[in-house]
């Protein structure tokens, strides 16, 4: 029973971007409705990814291009606050699922559509994938660093995907506000360019100047500054970010090197990186990051035990991380027991969880149909004619 | 995912023989040769021209570049997030806009960075302090109001 109880959100979204901020949506407690080709999502193929963006949503599996299917979707939108996709621009109006097909049956929807580009402009027709909008705004290029003699670097992790999605949560989430403040609905859009522009937000220009002056990583990939990097230790790794008042003195002192604290800002350590790390790096040599973690967090200096998660599998097993909710765990009918990152945020009044599994598909259909006033015998004749499905014991699909 | 159907295929654009992507995907050898034959090709030819042959081609490709580059990217101009913001201490500034819009209520950079206390009088006139206890929290220290000119 999540803050948003009672909103319900249509989601035609694949890929990441489209589903993940109706996932998002899901987990503070909206009803998620996962609309979905009778065809399977091809995402389903891909396995985990597509796990990791759909629990705790419906399922409901329509063709969409078939009248009765796109009027099923319609009844299903007239009792919807919300529709969020992540289609190309002018597939949803080919479908006739776009804004304004949606507002004639209800005025006071919220639509969103993540782009890959945009909703105008030179190359709004397109879609894409992350990495073009990485490239795009400079992460690939600071990540090399190019800048230091490297090549550029992809970041593997989708971020430009869970950035749009998470902009288009929040937009979502504003919108929402105006609609029940106001009874009016509206269209949204945020893309995989906008959300990649977030990771730039501490880049500015300002005029007359010739560029952002800022820390830039150096060519080894450890760190913009010796009191914020990663150090080699005995074993393993442990980063270091010692920016907070007193925190550098405090590891001078701890690494025997107390004439560092001359440098007292960042500018006058960064300029004497070479000097400062070469003298740091075989004294963090001599412990584990273990050891060294232990004792720089006595010391009041923030650190971090770089660790391997096992591709994340210790994460989801961490005992802390299961106390503090980090951790969700749910049945899933085919894929046994799974486990993902749980509560993100946590509302004293209303808390979120638990999670679903991802759906099957059409797994909710019946149920949904039946709760659109379709009968018995409508839903049956739709499921001969494979105009709407639901999981038969010949359900084809992994997951 | 692509909006556009491609009419033309890498290879057809860098001036190599179509290969056909089912074998590439099942023999590792003939993917790492073609591999090599596309780099190579890849570096015969001027980033921005391949760039707009890709897209008048209907298929992605952007330029690596630094982050502060991306404020003369069309698009990201077309989007509004190349945003002017008069700052107070730094004067006209270009900075990341607003990247969700809402199409009947978009949002809007109210401003640049606020200098420490800029608002204070303000906010406590707001918050019913009359004027003679908010000189009291000045002059006590307790609340700051700095109005930091340019």
């Amino acid at each position: 029973m999540g803050p948003l109880t009672g909103v319900v959100v249509l989601d035609f979204g694949q890929y990441l971007a489209g589903p993940f901020g109706p996932m998002v949506l899901a987990d503070l407690g909206a009803e998620v409705i996962k609309v979905e080709p009778v065809r399977g999502d091809s995402m389903r193929m891909a396995g985990m990814p597509f796990v990791g963006c759909q629990r705790g949503k419906l399922d409901f599996a329509v063709d969409v291009k078939a009248p009765e299917g796109l009027e099923a979707v319609m009844r299903l939108a007239e009792i919807a606050d919300v529709v969020h996709h992540n289609m190309t621009k002018g597939t949803a109006a080919r479908l006739g699922i776009d804004y304004e097909s949606l507002k004639a049956r209800n005025p006071d929807l919220v639509h969103c559509n993540t782009y890959a580009y945009g909703a105008e402009g030179p190359l709004s027709e397109f879609g894409g994938l992350d990495p073009l909008y990485q490239a795009a705004c400079g992460l690939e290029f600071e990540a090399g660093p190019v800048a230091g003699g490297n090549p550029p670097l992809y970041l593997r992790f989708g971020m430009t995907d869970t950035a749009n999605a998470m902009v288009s949560a929040v937009g979502v989430l504003a919108a929402l506000y105006h609609q029940r403040r106001t009874g009016e609905g509206q269209d949204l859009w945020t893309s995989l360019l906008n959300g990649a522009a977030v990771f730039g937000s501490d880049v500015f220009l300002v005029e007359g100047q010739p560029g952002p002056v800022r820390p830039g990583l150096d060519s080894n990939q450890l760190g913009v500054s010796p009191c914020c990097r990663l150090y080699q230790t005995q074993e393993g790794w442990v980063q270091v970010a010692a920016f907070a008042s007193g925190q550098w003195a405090q590891l001078c002192r701890l690494v025997g090197c107390p004439d560092f604290e001359r440098y007292e800002t960042i500018e006058a350590r960064v300029a004497a990186r070479v000097e400062i790390e070469s003298a740091l790096e075989p004294i963090f040599l001599t412990r584990t990051a273990v050891a060294w973690f232990h004792d720089l967090a006595e010391a009041g200096v923030d650190a971090e035990v770089s660790v391997d998660t096992n591709d994340g599998e210790a994460v989801l097993h961490d005992a802390d991380n299961e106390r503090l909710g980090l951790v969700a765990e749910y049945p899933h009918p085919i894929l046994g027991q799974l486990r993902q990152f749980g509560t993100l945020i946590d509302f004293s009044e209303s808390p979120t969880g638990p999670y679903g599994p991802p759906p099957l598909v059409g797994e909710h259909t019946r149920r949904i149909m039946e709760r659109l006033g379709y009968s018995s015998q409508e839903i049956e004749d739709l499921l001969t004619r494979g105009i709407v499905y639901e999981p038969t014991e010949d359900y084809r699909w992994t997951l | 995912m692509n909006g556009l159907t491609p009419t033309r295929t890498p290879e057809e654009i860098l001036g190599l023989d179509p290969v056909d992507p089912r074998a590439l995907y099942a023999d590792p050898e003939l993917r790492a040769r073609h591999e090599a034959r596309l780099r190579a090709a890849y570096l015969q030819r001027r980033r921005e021209e391949l760039i707009e042959e890709f897209h008048a081609a209907g298929l992605g490709a952007e330029a690596v570049g630094p982050m502060a580059a991306v404020f003369s990217h069309r698009q990201f101009v077309a989007n509004g997030l190349a945003a002017i913001v008069d700052d107070p201490e730094l004067g006209p500034t270009t900075q990341v806009g607003v990247p969700a819009v809402l199409r009947s209520t978009p949002g809007a950079i109210r401003g640049g960075q606020p200098c420490a206390g800029a608002h204070s009088r303000e906010v406590l006139v707001e918050a019913k302090y009359s004027a003679a206890e908010i000189d009291r929290l000045l002059d006590a220290g307790i609340v700051e109001d700095v109005s930091w000119v340019r």
